[in-house]
This record gives C-alpha cells, structure tokens and sequence, in this order.
C-alpha cells in the first residue's frame, strides 16, 4: 500500500520518465540555440510520430490552408512548444502500454482524454485566450494519473472501477477513502516528475478540486469544466460512470454565460472527429 | 438553424437553406414551408437532410424528446437524474448541459445516428 500519491509515483519506475521522443524534443525546445531543423530531425527518427504530427496538422483541427508536407513545415507552422505538447499528447499512451485490457480499456480512455483536451481548447478559445495549447494539453492528461494507479495497483483499482458502477459514486472520492489520495494528484505528481510545467501539473492535480488552484486557477477551472462536460455528453469513457460535480467558482472564473455550451460542445465533437480522423488514417492514404 | 434528416422532416417546418438535388439545381428554395409532397420529393431525390429554421441543433434534437413514448422518455430522463447526480440541477449551467444531454440521448433513442 502507498502512503501517497508522491511515493506511488516514484515506485513506478517504468513510467518515471515521459516517452523519450518527448524528452528529447523537449531538451530542443529548451536549448535557445537549437533551429527548427533540429527538431524535425529529432522527430524524424521515429516514422510512427512523424506521420501523426503530419497528419494532426493538416487536419480540420489545425485549419490551414495550405497542405503542409513535411516536418520542417510542420515546426515552423505549429511553432517549437506546440509541436512538442503535440508529441507528448499523442505519445503519452504508449508509455502506458500493456496494461490489462480487462482492467482498462485503452481505446476508450484515450478517447475520454483526448474529447477532453479538445473541449478545454474550444472553452478556452470561447473566452479568447491567446494561447490554446495548454488547454488542449491539460485536458489531454488530466486522467493519466489513473493509468499509474492501474499499473501499479491493479486490484484495488478494479475494485473502486467495480464499486463505482453499483454506486454510482464518484471515482475520486472513493479513491480517497480507499487510499487517502487520488489520481489527479497522482496526475500532478507524474507530470511534475517528467518536468513539465507547474501549471500544467496543478491544473491536473486540481481538476476535481480547481478552487485549490493558485499558479494558473483560470487553466484548471477550464480542464475542470471540460473534464464535467465531457463525463456529460459521454465520449469516451473516465471509469466513472456519472458527471462529476461542477464547482460553481469554476464557471464563475472561467465568466462566460451558460448559453455558450452548445457552441463549445458543437466545436468540441468537430474537432474530436477531425483529430481521431487523422490519427486513424490509413498510412496508404496521404 | 439545424440540419435535419429526412426520416424526420415534418410538413409545416421552414427551409433555412436551398435543398439540391445531386445535378445541383434547387429542389425548394429557402424560406419555403415544407410539404408532406415535398418531403416525397426529397425522398425520391434522394436528399438525406435538410436544414430547418428553428432555434440550433439540439432544440431541433429536443423535439425527439417529445416524440418518444412515455416509457422510453421516462427511460432517459431517468438515466439523465443518474448521470447529474452529484450536481445541483438549479445551477443554470448544470441545466443547460442537462438539456443538451437529454437532447442528444433523445436523438439518439429515435434511431438517429
């Protein structure tokens, strides 16, 4: 048994670093004397990522207009940070591969993740923030500490999957009763240990409880309300089987009427679609 | 304004676009009241959907609602009580969300895709 989310984190030695190719690129990104080439190049060497990050960019996700054929295109239309937030969002699940299909089901749960970076996007964009990707990012990993928590202790994590169905109560909760933490602190504690920024980390370690938000309180009330939205229209599946309760400081920050939920609901399922298209394209297609 | 399909398209709803047939020349323009003939018209032409005046998407949705049987509909707003559980169904943003859940489900329950 793990005393915290920290030390279940750190026992987790499989999973203590982020995917490799996101290290690198990150290294990249950071270094102020790296050029576009060298980030393609870095990306190049893996054919699988590359013909994602292809693929997301000329999608109706991205819009433009222009086809953009290859990596040096692509880095230079997207910028450095956003290509490697694409390369994170899209590679995140293969460290996590070879969990259990009884226990979790992979494809679902991507689903959820992604629906869910995509209706932080639409929210944000709604309020005109200027810079979207944390959004789509926070809401791409909000759940990841869930997959630690499978791949570490599976049997207690059936067990609450299991209860919450008959119950109908809330995952997180439960969680903490069982093991006096739960998986979006899990979350933040992974996130953080991969380095990544402290905003996005709490936003993921906040998303069930965003008035403790102090860094970035506007990005995890927004990966809160998307994560409420998207257990409500039901793409993808959490593990938990109802919608998680709205804190009413959440919206209140986030300050746009309720009128707007169509629209970013509409946009969301749009661009859900688009992504899932591209990153299912067949490789014989271009 | 939505889009809406053909299976359920009812006599009395407004065009808001053209409807054209698949040589391109238009079948019944905007602002046209529908017909229950030029529903069978559509049909022959082979239109799939149509787009409607009325308020969006998911009030067009909401009319499948009032459509389904009273079992069916007690169904789904059962499974809508479920779901929304842990909210405050008063908070006017629950409600909305609420709406366009029922809405969709409702859709849904009518056998649209």
């Amino acid at each position: 048994m793990y005393t915290s989310a920290a030390s279940l984190v750190r026992s987790a030695d499989k999973i203590a670093s982020p995917p490799k190719v996101f290290n690198k690129v990150n290294e990249i990104v950071n270094d102020p004397d790296s050029t576009t080439e060298d980030i393609a190049r870095v990306i190049a060497e893996d054919a699988g990522i590359t013909l994602r990050l292809l693929r997301v960019v000329n999608s109706a996700f991205f819009g433009y207009n222009q086809k953009v054929d290859s990596l040096d295109q692509a880095v230079m239309a997207l910028g450095t940070s956003q290509v490697r937030d694409l390369v994170l969002a899209t590679t995140v699940a293969d460290s996590f591969d070879g969990l259990p299909p009884d226990l979790i089901n992979m494809e679902l749960f991507w689903q959820h993740s992604l629906a869910c970076g995509v209706a932080a996007r639409s929210l944000a964009r709604v309020r005109k923030e200027m810079n979207l990707e944390p959004f789509f990012l926070g809401g791409m990993l909000h759940d990841v500490g869930r997959l630690v928590m499978f791949s570490k202790m599976p049997e207690q994590s059936r067990a609450i999957v299991v209860r919450c169905q008959q119950s109908n109560e809330m995952m997180h909760q439960v969680e903490r009763e069982v093991f006096g933490f739960d998986h979006a602190e899990v979350g933040g504690c992974l996130l953080s240990n991969w380095g990544l920024p402290p905003q996005l980390e709490e936003a993921v370690a906040s998303h069930h409880r965003p008035q403790l938000a102090v860094r970035n309180p506007m990005l995890a009330s927004v990966v809160h309300i998307a994560d409420v939205i998207v257990n409500a229209v039901q793409m993808g599946r959490s593990g938990t089987p109802v919608v998680p309760r709205l804190f009413p400081h959440a919206w209140s920050r986030y300050g746009m009427a309720a009128s707007v939920l169509p629209q970013v609901i509409n946009e969301m399922e749009m661009q859900y679609r688009s992504f899932i298209r591209a990153l299912e394209a067949k490789a014989t297609e271009k | 304004m939505g889009s809406l399909a053909i299976e359920f398209v009812e006599p009395g709803m407004v065009l808001s676009r053209d409807v054209r047939g698949n040589n391109g020349l238009v079948i019944l323009g905007a602002g046209a009241e529908i017909t229950e003939r030029h529903i069978q018209i559509f049909k022959s032409w082979g239109v799939a959907e149509v787009d409607v005046k009325g308020a969006d998407q998911d009030a067009v949705n909401t009319q499948f609602l009032l459509k389904l049987d009273g079992e069916k509909r007690k169904a789904i707003e059962r499974e809508m009580d479920r779901l929304f559980q842990h909210n405050d169904a008063t908070d006017p943003v629950i409600e909305e969300l609420r709406r366009i859940c029922l809405a969709r489900e409702s859709l849904r329950a009518a056998g649209q895709p």
